[in-house]
């Protein structure tokens, strides 16, 4: 049952007939793990926080500099210096003091994934580098959890829902390791903040809409070109050789 | 053949190109070993059926990269 303020509160998307009271508990009953809380994990962490996910985990072991505020919204001058996912979970907490916030203030790695994952009902790569992604992948795959994929430089951002199954694709289905590092990201190339908006605003509206039993769509990369502003679907398919996802 | 790579027109300079001639064309040697994705008219292509996707007057064929930033 919802509480008379949370009827209040959250009241514009009950209204909803994809989401009502039903969609609403299973929101509040959710529990998120944000990995980055840069560009993305900003706006992500705020639409799902004020949306009502019961429990949200926010991790990031880097500390806020004077260049991260053109984009990462959540922070402004004062919090300079301090660790990202604190100063996050602060912000948060004071938008919506109904939710849980539980803070990570370090990389996320294999030893937090076994402590952590069991608990986890979606994970949203927010992350700014494919080392991370490879492992959130891996990881997606092998506790059997909802990935949901997002990054942005430039003018280009791509996202995509993982849902490990034996016909879903997994990243490495559609990106193999290949060994050879990638030196393009946001320090090297730039990027605009509502990019990155638009970016994390699909991840959040997939993430709402898996945990309130809407339907998703897994085997789409969905690429979106900020100087065009138009987005282009690649259907993928699962790749039976795969390292990750396949026996 | 005249097929669009990444939205721009480009001729191939062979009458039966696959999805691997494409790529032999438009990236660099050291382009080819990093990671990318080859999708033609939307739909992925795995690496291992480079060789053997043959490729049609006006299809599309889109390389992109993962993306890292965020
Ligand atoms: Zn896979």
């Amino acid at each position: 049952m919802l509480t008379q303020q949370e009827q209040i509160r959250y009241g514009r998307q009950i209204m909803l007939k994809q989401v009502g009271e039903h969609g609403q508990l299973a929101l509040q009953n959710a529990h998120v793990l944000i990995v980055g809380m840069g560009g993305l994990g900003c706006p992500v962490s705020l639409y799902l926080a004020s949306a009502g996910i019961g429990k949200l985990t926010l991790c990031d072991g880097d500390h806020i500099e004077a260049s991260n505020l053109q984009r990462q919204i959540l922070f402004t001058p004062r919090d300079i210096g301090h660790n990202k996912a604190e100063v996050a979970a602060e912000k948060l907490t004071q938008q919506n003091p109904l939710i849980e916030v539980e803070v990570l203030d370090e990389m996320f790695n294999e030893e937090l994934a076994t402590c952590y994952l069991p608990d986890i009902d979606v994970i949203i790569d927010c992350t700014d580098s494919l080392t991370a992604r490879y492992l959130l992948n891996r990881l997606s795959v092998e506790f059997q959890l909802p990935l949901i994929i997002g990054a942005a430089t430039g003018f280009d951002g791509q996202t995509m829902l993982i849902q490990p199954s034996d016909k879903n694709a997994c990243y490495q289905c559609i990106f193999p390791e290949t060994g050879e590092p990638q030196t393009e990201n946001c320090q090297t190339i730039g990027i605009l903040g509502p990019v990155l908006a638009i970016v994390a605003g699909m991840q959040s509206l997939t993430a709402i809409k898996y945990l309130t039993g809407n339907q998703v769509t897994s085997n789409q990369l969905m690429m979106f070109d900020g100087l065009s502003q138009q987005w282009h679907h690649i259907k993928l398919t699962k790749q039976d050789k795969c390292t990750v996802c396949s026996n | 053949m005249n097929i669009k790579i990444n939205g721009e027109e480009t001729k191939l300079p062979c009458d039966k190109p696959t999805v691997a001639d494409a790529l032999q064309w438009h990236l660099s040697a050291l382009e080819r070993k990093q990671s990318f994705a080859v999708a033609v008219n939307s739909s992925f292509i795995a690496k291992d059926n480079y060789t053997t996707t043959p490729l049609a007057s006006n299809d599309c064929v889109d390389i992109f990269l993962p993306i890292q930033g965020g």
